[in-house]
């Protein structure tokens, strides 16, 4: 069985299919189809934004750990000290 | 709980659904782990700590203050700024942002109770490190999305309300801290 990769190929599979939809169906699917493709980024910073803004708690840990090892390795126990001293009450 | 998820994960859909529900729920939970579970977390960790219930009714008010004032800073700047959304609608979706604040403010109770532990500690300080700077991160980028979203601005009308409400999240959380609200109701 041939694996479908690309989720735009079984839409206009079902699309072509003659007995699954009628036009009217088929019209609306179409429309929602271009639609949606319309909101999905394709340059380089628009991708770095969707990534950002869809779970932005995932770009904002990833980076606060980068920056921890990072300036502890660096600075070590001081480092942490000073931002729990400052962050932590 | 699905529009929880989506204030969580998608925050852009969150907001486009304006669910004031979602967001008084969350600065609800926010202000209450503030004001209520950190001094019973402080008094079953040392009893020593008493539990002052007029100074937690108190902290609270001032918690339901600070939300209402802060959406006033949005509403006043951003329509110096050329927004047209109303004080109310703010209201409705600020709360929508309150994810990390509420994290915060978990966060924060534990390391206030439980200092001596953490302290000079490499690998607590590396997992206390990773959650405050990545709130901080978090909240920030939540907070551009609301300018663009709710405020509808954009550009340099953005970035200079984003400086101006900034020096005014300042300052709240600096009055916040000096009533007891360690973790700023912003």
């Amino acid at each position: 069985m041939k694996k479908q990769n690309d989720p735009f190929e079984g839409v206009f599979d079902t699309l072509q299919d003659k007995s699954l939809l009628t036009n009217k169906q088929k019209e609306k699917m179409l429309n929602y189809v271009l639609m949606e493709s319309q909101l999905q980024e394709t340059t380089f910073w628009g991708k770095v934004g969707r990534w950002i803004t869809v779970y932005p708690w995932r770009f904002a840990f990833s980076t606060a750990a980068a920056q921890a090892i990072a300036f502890t390795l660096i600075f070590g126990t001081g480092y942490t000290n000073l931002l729990l001293s400052f962050f932590g009450g | 709980m699905r529009s929880f998820l989506q204030a969580l994960n998608k925050p852009i859909d969150a907001l486009g659904a304006r669910n004031k529900w979602v967001a008084w729920g969350l600065v609800a939970i926010t202000i209450i782990t503030n004001t209520v579970f950190e001094p019973f977390l402080g008094f079953f960790a040392d009893t020593r700590n008493k539990i002052d219930i007029p100074h937690m009714l108190l902290i609270t008010v001032l918690g339901i203050a600070t939300y209402l004032i802060i959406c006033a800073v949005f509403w006043l700047v951003c329509k110096y700024f050329g927004s047209k959304t109303s004080y109310m609608l703010y209201i409705q979706t600020w709360g929508i942002t309150y994810f990390p604040t509420l994290l915060c403010s978990i966060v924060v109770a534990f390391t206030e109770v439980y200092f001596y532990i953490f302290w000079n500690s490499v690998i607590w300080g590396m997992v206390f490190n990773i959650l405050f700077v990545g709130i901080l991160l978090w909240k920030t980028v939540l907070y551009v999305i609301y300018l663009r979203k709710i405020a509808g601005l954009t550009k340099g009308k953005m970035i200079g309300a984003f400086v101006v409400i900034g020096l005014f999240i300042i300052l709240l959380a600096m009055a916040n801290g000096f009533v007891g609200l360690k973790t700023p109701i912003l």
